[in-house]
């Protein structure tokens, strides 16, 4: 796994997100571990947690992920595979303002990243 | 002012519209992540170059296209997304393919060529018809609504859609009673319901979401056109405000449930058929 690692850094590069956060190029899109429609649980659980468990095997240090996912199903699944993220950057959003939504505010985005 | 970090535009291959918004990333150090990396359209088709030089590299085409983009600037961070981890390997092989000069160019023309061609294309009529309608409600204009070219769209559109808007309703409903649940009797935080309650019917109302909470209720559930769609919405809306109240926000909450009755009335006004909406999703 180590070979796996120095081989995708070594492939690709890495890239510093806002100048300090350096990933491999190469991310993980996490909206796909959900169910179809980008709703609900996964068809398959177990292959869902072996995707995401085997991110930072292959050396994919950069997980793009979001609360509306699932809602929230992608980013339970990180937790319940990743945590506690040792080496892997994982991005979520805080959404644009909707009326009666979330509205890009610190405490709707604090309660987003509080959640993931 | 505010730095940017990164951008998410739709680019692959076959997409190059955001060419100039790429240039700008790179010259900023501005990360670029490009939606539908892999997607490389008709230019995958037997007997292409992308297919000859994915032949060659013995790769898959979508393990080129995928290669080429991480290729194309040192700021790309592609992220496709899988549930497989076969998949998911092929993936990261395809960080290690290596293009030759000529081979980068040669799909760089046909990628090129092939955008040019999508931008030619337009936006079938009914969908133009839809959002030139969001567009005149959205200004206060609603005369081009009342002549329901929306709701004959629908109609016209015929089964594919039907299946859609079932497959939306299904889900809608699916994520009610899984939240009514959770306010209720699963412990959940309120402040997490009510996201998603706020999060089901973005994806209920689609693109359309953020007018559709604006305009006035009677021109909403026109736009909206269907009364299933209508009935869930207006359940969410009620499932925001009981999750309102629970915050102890009982203001904000009234006015969620005051929408909700204003939606209710004009469905039965616009239908002619009242019901009960909320019962209407538990079976």
């Amino acid at each position: 796994m180590t070979n796996d690692r120095a081989d995708l850094r070594h492939k690709s590069g890495t890239f510093d997100l806002g100048g300090d956060l350096t990933v491999n190029r190469l991310g993980f899109g996490a909206m796909r571990v959900t169910g179809r429609g980008v709703w609900g649980e996964p068809a398959d659980r177990a292959e869902a947690l072996r995707v995401l468990r085997r991110l930072p095997e292959l050396g994919v240090n950069f997980i793009d992920t979001a609360d509306s996912y699932g809602p929230l199903v992608s980013e339970e699944l990180i937790r319940e595979a990743l945590h506690p993220y040792d080496g892997v950057v994982v991005a979520t959003k805080g959404r644009s303002p909707v009326r009666g939504g979330t509205s890009g505010s610190r405490s709707d985005v604090r309660s987003i990243c509080a959640s993931a | 002012m505010m730095s940017l970090a990164s951008v998410q535009n739709m680019y692959n291959l076959a997409s190059r519209q955001s060419e100039d918004v790429l240039d700008h990333c790179a010259e900023n150090g501005i990360a670029f992540i490009p939606w539908y990396p892999l997607a490389a359209g008709k230019l995958a088709t037997q007997g292409s170059v992308l297919h000859q030089i994915a032949d060659r590299l013995g790769a898959t085409t979508a393990q080129v296209a995928l290669a080429w983009v991480l290729e194309r600037s040192p700021v790309m961070l592609p992220i496709p997304g899988t549930s497989q981890v076969a998949h998911l390997e092929e993936n990261v092989a395809a960080a290690g393919l290596a293009l030759t000069t000529k081979d980068f160019a040669e799909l760089d023309r046909v990628g090129r060529e092939e955008s040019e061609k999508k931008k030619k294309k337009r936006w079938p009529k009914s969908v133009r018809s839809i959002s030139s309608d969001a567009r005149a409600v959205n200004s206060g204009r609603d005369a081009r609504l009342k002549s329901g070219p929306y709701l004959r769209a629908m109609r016209a559109r015929g089964t594919s859609q039907e299946d859609y808007l079932l497959r939306l309703i299904r889900q809608a409903a699916e994520a009610l009673r899984r939240l009514r649940h959770r306010l209720t009797g699963g412990g959940d935080a309120p402040e997490i319901v009510r996201m998603d309650a706020v999060a089901a019917t973005e994806v209920l109302l689609g693109s359309q979401a953020a007018v559709l909470g604006l305009i006035d209720p009677q021109s909403a559930v026109r736009l909206v056109g269907h009364p299933e769609v209508v009935a869930l919405w207006i359940a969410l809306v009620d499932m925001e405000a009981g999750a309102l109240d629970a915050m102890g926000d009982g203001a904000t909450a009234a006015r969620r449930r005051a929408r909700a009755q204003a939606l209710r009335d004009a469905a039965a006004e616009l239908w002619d058929a009242p019901g009960d909406v909320a019962d209407s999703t538990e079976s």
